[in-house]
């Protein structure tokens, strides 16, 4: 009885939004997911760089976190594929396909550049996927009507992202 | 803000707050009482707009560590730690729709 009387009161009064965000059953998707595993994975090679820079290389505490390293590298680089993977399968239709015709090329180079930078230990691979992903935020934002910016992101490895302008 | 009613959209939240679902909300509790694990709160997140989320843990700097309940939820594991100035409010009172 309460939810119908709020209801009311909501045609009338207008009440605001507060969001319960999920990319899941809700028709809620972003891209911010896929652009910060592609920053992570930027960073874990900058750290795996650093790492071998260092003094110590032959003993437990090295290898240790050079597998942490690899470890989230992996997953980041899987996860950036599956969020961009779920974007394209369930909220991008054919009229936006026809709209932005590089849109099919440019998902199969993100699900490349995300397996590349899986397989190899390289900033100018992981600075690709990332190329691609701002693209790829860059397009969604259009087609929600939403204007982007791209912005240095505020934490390292401090490159460049692309954010909606809400 | 004493009182606030918000209508929630998205289904992060669920089984406990369903998309469509009211919400009051209010400032008025955390003057007397900090934030604590469990409580579900509304704050303003840049980026993403006003948003709705479970406490989890707070964090030893005092920032709130929020989550949503599905495992598609974004909150803090995607833009972080929110901070104690960016919550509006508590929900202090769920107005459900009958569930089918």
């Amino acid at each position: 009885m309460f939810h119908r009387i709020f209801q009311v009161l909501d045609r009338l009064f207008h009440f605001e939004v507060a969001r319960a965000h999920c990319d899941i059953p809700c028709g809620i998707y972003d891209p911010h997911q896929a652009q910060v595993a592609a920053l992570t994975v930027i960073r874990m090679v900058d750290l795996m760089t650093d790492l071998v820079k260092g003094a110590q290389k032959d003993n437990a505490e090295f290898h240790n976190s050079m597998s942490r390293y690899i470890a989230v590298k992996e997953e980041h680089a899987e996860l950036c594929k599956r969020e961009v993977r779920v974007i394209f399968g369930d909220f991008i239709k054919k009229e936006h396909v026809e709209k932005y015709p590089e849109l099919p090329t440019l998902v199969h180079k993100i699900m490349q550049a995300g397996s590349k930078a899986r397989q190899s230990a390289s900033r100018e691979a992981a600075l690709d996927l990332l190329a691609q992903v701002n693209r790829f935020a860059e397009i969604f934002w259009e087609i929600k009507g939403i204007p982007t910016k791209r912005v240095k992101a505020p934490y390292k490895p401090e490159e460049e992202i692309v954010y909606p302008v809400l | 803000m004493i009182l606030k009613v918000l209508r929630v959209q998205g289904s992060s939240l669920t089984p406990d707050f369903a998309d469509g679902d009211y919400v009051v909300v209010s400032a008025l509790p955390l003057l007397f009482r900090r934030p604590r694990p469990g409580q579900v709160i509304v704050f303003h997140q840049p980026g993403y707009g006003q948003l709705i989320k479970r406490i989890a843990s707070i964090e030893p700097c005092g920032k709130l560590f929020v989550l949503g309940s599905g495992g598609g939820s974004i909150d803090s594991r995607t833009f972080g730690p929110v901070e104690r100035r960016q919550v509006e409010g508590v929900v202090v009172w769920g107005i459900h729709r009958q569930r089918k």
